[in-house]
């Protein structure tokens, strides 16, 4: 069987632009059939081609569907190109599965909202986008994908834009973005440079070659793949939500919860993840860029691990978990365990899609309030979402048997057997290998503490909300039971080879052709991370039921009591967004205000401009007191200029220059021309103050006696001025 | 085969005819849009007979108009005139399609539609003429309706933004006229001819000192036409004061023509002063693009902003152009098409807001989505272009731009030549990248503020709000269909532009290497191709 491989994104993007132009004049039912049709057809058409192909897939560069040159101009040709290998093929999975349970679970949660189509046509443009993003085979294609699923997140966070908070929650998102994209472009600009393409197979080759164009220096120091992974990252860390610009997922939780569950937790905060993975032959010529992204992947699982612990919100605490989570995953590719990060990815958008899911059926039960204090108990009242989430939350705990625990350990025991930062930053591996740990320890408690708070002890919601606690309808509830399936096996993929020595890390086998070989880890070193992890796991859940089993216990209020300043700072993010404000956005803004104020209106318009119009308004002002209409200004005016006029014209006039021309003993002397009136002139040779030649002529002739010094005189007189000059002159007779 | 004589023709017949029918709406404006679309056709078939392979000019004509002078009717068309000569058609007649044209005014339609249709004649000439006298006649022709579509049209403090526009742009033009006189006398010295024809002109090197000084009239005029920073005060004040249709064709056309006399006459008659100036005005150009953001973003005022978010994306064009790269140069020019598509968009939207509420201050909005859905979803897609979305049409520009910048110290050594004065390219643009996040900042902020949050004013309520209607939605529609194919597909275009790009930068880099080669030569002639017989003896024509 033969596909074309666009026919994967264009399905969504087909139903979402069926759904813009037409949606409004269809009917419920027909609206969501028309998106969850495009969605799943996807699937269909994805899963097959993955599965006919999967052979190719992973053992070679995969299948390729050139569509056609997107744009070209001199050296620079970019061309619509999509590809399938194991590493894409795995994504589009993900993307298209958990997209199709999230279009059914939404045709539950969103049935009575009134802007059902255009909900439907944002959704379907995302996966089609998310579809672009990770099939497309050249940069520039996966930043079409890479913004469009930003713009999808933009336009779903503030869906219900009536509400300023969530309107300017999707602007964050999208401006914080944008920060990131800035290096996306500049990372793509550096390699083209270097390597003449945008091609993601050409830019693999390149860099597995260790190409010189990469290796040369570019500043400080540091070679061009470093700077070109680094700005790369960059972009990453704006779409995946690490520290620093990790501020908008939180608020992203204003969109609607399948939103969160589907953009803000599965496929594409993830994007981050997966485009360092695509190009790892790059970040591999870089260990100083690796550790780079290994050192922020840790800090911020930790981080948002340690502000997960004071958060109210069900949604909040399920937003940094995600956070920390994607910290986790780049930990892993930024330790040179490719196939581990992307393994992380895929149990994660099962059991972080199943959370959300539990979240939104709550919060459906709970008339849309996600306060964890005002909830407890719901165990009862919500047993299929209990289930669920109890799954999900023992994978994220990372405890065995459960997906997460298998992909967690493979990041961990990948980050303490890693070889890739050579011998100078050897350090980093262990000790993000050892933030991990107190990552998951965290994760574990958070995790647990929002179980205790939810689903036991007493219900602590008002009367009215408690008699209307229901479990979702089958619609919500199905995808969610999927997902939570999925949580619970996702992890035989990636069975640690110490576990099964057949079935050990398919993962790492698969993608082996994509990403690079897989991580070799000790079995000695895997059963040590296995035992230590499950440890810290059963050591946080533990923990969270001695503070939080069945409600908020004696120690946890004992520990708010005695740590006051901590608690409120961990319950104020660390005032984050605050400092941000203050340091970034009102600076800017205010320096604009003032560059407009003084730069544009007063100094450009008013004194560059208007300094014009001031200088010929004044010289008009001056002239004008000539033309006031009284005679005698006129006529004295008149005659001044008469004047002026007869002085310049009959001025005395003089010779331009004196020439005096000495041969042997005579001496000529000639005056210069320019003079057109006639004057008197006398010529004295011998200084003895008798004038030896006069008359109108401007020139005369002399005849010295005897050689020596001889003082010349020349007389000029204007005969009509009565003025008259005299020029000196010493001349050598020999 | 078109004529174009016709193509310049025909809205002035247009002018004509709506000003001989009756007074009134009624008649004017069908004979305007019939006009302007039969212009927009004959465009089109000027774009079926164009020939991409070519780089020089095509379908010319060359007609005497006042023989003894050397005057010529000479027009002619290339791949960088091409797409703007289509911009030009399809803006103006969109405009006029636009029930929302004259802004709040609704009398003297007939002289509104005149003006559009000799505006459009001006704009039209500007572009295809290729005699020195001729463009210069179009020019100036193009500022007479202009200064009354402002002036009568306008809003309140209409008077002073028109003469503001109008001693602006004649400040630059004179100071081109003198070059254009002096070159004149100059190309008679070394020819022997008196003549305006371009080509001609083009073959001709000064003496240093009188090229840069022609360069720097002619690039006064250009500049503040584009504008760049900090000759811009005229453009916030005009587009604020005149009516929608007059933004549109502003923000659309007339800016372009700064951009479009950089390529078409200070790169290749001065040369050299390009070479040496373009580190000066590249980084105006990224200044500009910087400021013109942070402007925007302070803005109240819906047609403020996205006056000075022009002043931003049109700095991206000059730094293209002055990058002197092919991809710098077809992105300018992408970059231009786009700029005319997406914000002429903006501003018709703007129209649309102002229409409907008589305001156009963002404090007096918001909530806007529910009653108007189909605006809202057009007005975001422009939004989106505008800001340079992948996939629209504002991206494909910025990026041919930006990685002509990065790149444009190695594509310099390539061509065999030392690269113009700048510093860093690289640094330019990372600076120029910047507007990025910025575009995002000041457009999705203006987009929030007028189409979400709560519907709570209640002149927003009023059920007289309406969505768009028939009309609206044609020309929001072809917009919005322009904005998504250029960014799908913007292939063709770039096609049509690379041959007589080529020709540029090629013709450019042997006129800079020759005149290094002669560092202080005379003024002489370096063509190759006398274009009459070497009998024509100097003083045969003398016109003085």
């Amino acid at each position: 069987m033969f596909y074309q491989l666009r026919i994967i994104p264009l399905l969504p993007l087909l139903g979402a632009a069926y759904l813009i132009l037409f949606g409004r004049h269809h009917s419920r039912r027909a609206v969501h059939r028309i998106a969850c049709l495009a969605v799943g057809a996807a699937f269909l058409v994805a899963a097959d081609a993955f599965f006919f192909w999967f052979p190719i897939l992973v053992q070679s560069n995969g299948v390729t569907d050139l569509v056609g040159t997107w744009f070209a101009s001199g050296d620079l040709q970019v061309d619509l190109v999509l590809r399938m290998d194991a590493l894409s093929g795995l994504m589009c999975l993900v993307v298209s599965f958990v997209g199709t349970l999230i279009h059914i679970y939404s045709t539950g949660y969103m049935a009575h909202d009134e802007d059902y189509a255009r909900f439907f046509a944002y959704l379907n443009l995302f996966c089609g986008a998310m579809l672009l993003l990770v099939l497309g085979d050249s940069l520039p294609v996966m930043f079409i994908g890479w913004e469009g699923v930003g713009l999808c997140s933009y336009l779903l966070i503030g869906f219900w834009y009536g509400e300023t908070a969530n309107a300017s929650a999707g602007k964050k998102a999208f401006i914080t973005n944008r920060v990131g994209d800035l290096g996306f472009l500049i990372g793509m600009f550096l390699l083209f440079r270097a390597a003449g393409t945008l091609d993601i197979p050409l830019l693999v080759d390149t860099a597995r070659a260790g190409s010189p164009s990469l290796t040369a220096t570019l500043w400080w120091g540091q070679p061009v793949a470093f700077w070109a992974a680094l700005f790369l990252f960059m972009g990453a860390v704006g779409k995946s939500a690490q520290i620093p610009l990790y501020v908008w997922l939180p608020d992203a939780m204003a969109g609607p919860t399948p939103v969160s569950a589907l953009i803000h937790a599965a496929t594409m905060v993830t994007a981050g993840v997966y485009m360092v993975a695509r190009l790892g032959a790059l970040y591999l010529l870089a260990p100083a860029a690796l550790a780079i992204v290994a050192g922020v992947g840790a800090l911020t699982a930790l981080l948002a691990a340690v502000i997960a612990l004071g958060q109210n919100d069900f949604k909040k605490v399920l937003a940094y978990s995600t956070i920390s989570q994607l910290g986790f995953m780049f930990v892993g590719v930024g330790t040179g365990n490719f196939a581990g990060g992307i393994f992380h990815l895929f149990t994660h958008a099962f059991f972080k899609a199943g959370l959300f899911l539990c979240a939104g059926s709550v919060m459906h039960a709970m008339a849309g309030s996600g306060d964890i204090t005002r909830m407890g108990g719901l165990a009862r009242k919500l047993p299929w979402t209990t289930w669920v989430f109890r799954v999900c939350g023992l994978a994220i705990c990372g405890v065995p048997i459960f997906s997460g625990f298998f992909s967690k350990d493979a990041i961990v025991a990948g980050a303490f057997a890693t070889a890739v930062f050579g011998p100078r930053l050897h350090w980093v591996g262990p000790t993000v290998g050892a933030g991990l740990l107190a990552a998951a320890l965290g994760t574990a408690f958070y995790m647990s503490r929002l179980y205790y708070l939810v689903f036991t002890g007493e219900c602590r919601a008002d009367l009215n909300t408690r008699e209307h606690l229901h479990e979702s309808s089958v619609e919500m509830v199905g995808p969610m039971v999927v997902l939570g399936l999925g949580a619970l096996l996702a992890g035989v993929v990636g069975l640690p080879p110490a576990v099964s020595r057949s079935h050990g890390d398919l993962v790492g086998h698969w993608l082996a052709d994509a990403v690079g070989p897989a991580l070799e880890v000790s079995r000695g070193l895997q059963w040590r991370v296995m035992a230590f992890s499950t440890a810290i796991a059963l050591a946080g859940i533990g923990l969270a039921w001695r503070f939080f089993g069945g409600g908020v216990r004696e120690p946890a209020r004992r520990f708010v009591t005695t740590w006051p300043h901590l608690t409120s700072a961990v319950r104020g993010k660390f005032f984050v967004d605050e400092i941000y404000h203050a340091l970034v956005v009102c600076p800017l803004r205010g320096l604009s205000r003032a560059f407009f104020l003084v730069v544009d209106r007063i100094l450009i318009d008013k004194l560059l401009v208007g300094g014009w119009t001031v200088l010929v308004d004044t010289a008009g002002r001056l002239l004008r007191m000539l033309q006031v209409g009284d005679v005698q200004r006129y006529l004295a005016i008149f005659a001044i200029g008469l004047a002026a006029l007869v002085y310049v014209m009959a001025r005395p006039a003089e010779p331009s220059e004196v020439k005096v021309r000495i041969e042997g003993r005579s001496a000529r002397v000639e005056l210069g021309e320019g003079v057109a009136e006639k004057l008197d002139y006398g010529f004295d040779f011998d200084g003895d103050g008798q004038e030896d030649r006069s008359g109108a002529a401007a020139s005369a002739n002399w005849l010295y006696p005897q050689p020596g010094h001889y003082q010349l005189r020349v007389r000029i007189t204007d005969p009509r001025w009565n003025t008259s000059r005299t020029i000196e002159r010493t001349i050598d007779i020999q | 085969m078109t004529d174009l004589r016709l193509t310049v023709l025909v809205p002035l017949l247009g002018a004509i005819l709506v000003m001989l029918a009756p007074r009134g709406e009624r008649t004017s404006r069908p004979i305007g849009i019939v006009a302007a679309l039969v212009s927009l056709g004959q465009s089109l078939l000027i774009l079926r007979d164009f020939d991409k392979s070519i780089g020089a000019f095509q379908m010319e004509v060359d007609q005497p108009w006042v023989a003894s002078l050397g005057i010529h009717l000479h027009l002619g068309v290339d791949g960088i005139s091409l797409w703007l000569v289509l911009l030009t058609t399809l803006m103006v007649f969109l405009t006029l399609l636009s029930p929302q044209a004259m802004g709040l005014h609704q009398t003297r339609s007939r002289g509104f539609i005149a003006a559009m249709l000799v505006l459009e004649a001006g704009m039209l000439g500007s572009f295809l003429a290729i005699d020195l006298f001729a463009f210069y006649v179009f020019w100036e022709l193009m500022l007479i309706p202009m200064y009354f579509i402002i002036g009568i049209w306008g809003g309140e403090r209409r008077l002073y933004a028109a003469i503001k526009f109008v001693i602006f742009t004649l400040a630059g033009s004179l100071l081109m006229l003198a070059a254009i006189l002096y070159l004149y006398a100059q190309v008679h010295a070394v020819t022997g001819q008196w003549t305006f024809d371009y080509a001609t002109w083009a073959s001709i090197t000064l003496p240093r000192g009188p090229e840069l000084l022609c360069f720097l009239a002619f690039t006064l005029a250009f500049m503040i036409k584009v504008p760049l920073v900090p000759l811009h005060t005229w453009l916030p004040d005009a587009h604020v004061e005149a009516p929608t249709g007059g933004s549109v064709i502003l923000a659309a056309v007339l800016l372009k023509f700064g951009a479009y006399g950089f390529l078409r006459f200070a790169l290749p008659f001065f040369p050299l002063a390009a070479q040496q100036t373009a580190p000066i005005i590249a980084w105006l150009a990224v200044a500009g693009i910087i400021f013109g953001a942070l402007m925007a973003w302070v803005q109240d005022d819906v047609k403020k902003l996205v006056a000075y978010s022009s002043v931003s994306h049109l700095g991206f064009v000059v730094l293209g152009i002055l990058v002197l790269s092919q991809k710098g140069i077809q992105g300018g020019i992408f970059q231009m098409l786009a700029h005319g598509i997406s914000t002429g968009g903006l501003f018709l939207a703007v129209g649309i807001l102002y229409d409907r509420r008589h305001t156009r201050q963002l404090s007096d909005f918001g909530g806007l989505w529910k009653p108007m859905p189909v605006f809202g979803a057009c007005f975001l897609v422009l939004v989106l272009a505008s800001a340079g979305l992948p996939g629209l049409c504002g991206f494909v520009g910025e990026f041919l731009v930006l990685s002509g910048t990065f790149t444009a110290g190695k594509d310099w050594q390539a061509s065999g030549l030392a690269a113009p004065m700048f510093g860093h390219p690289a640094l330019l643009a990372g600076l120029a990248a910047f507007a990025v996040i910025l575009a995002a900042v000041y457009l999705l902020t203006m987009f929030q503020r007028v189409m979400f949050g709560p519907l709570d004013k209640p002149e927003n309520r009023d059920p007289k709000l309406r969505d768009l209607g028939l009309r609206e939605r044609l020309v929001f529609g072809v917009l919005v269909l322009a904005a998504l194919v250029m960014g799908m597909a913007p292939q063709p275009i770039l096609d049509r532009t690379a041959a007589s790009v080529q020709a540029l930068t090629a013709n450019y880099r042997d006129r800079l290497a020759e005149a290094r080669a002669n560092p202080i030569g005379p003024a002489r002639r370096s063509g190759q191709r006398p274009r009459r017989p070497a009998s024509a003896q100097p003083g045969t024509a003398r016109p003085f």
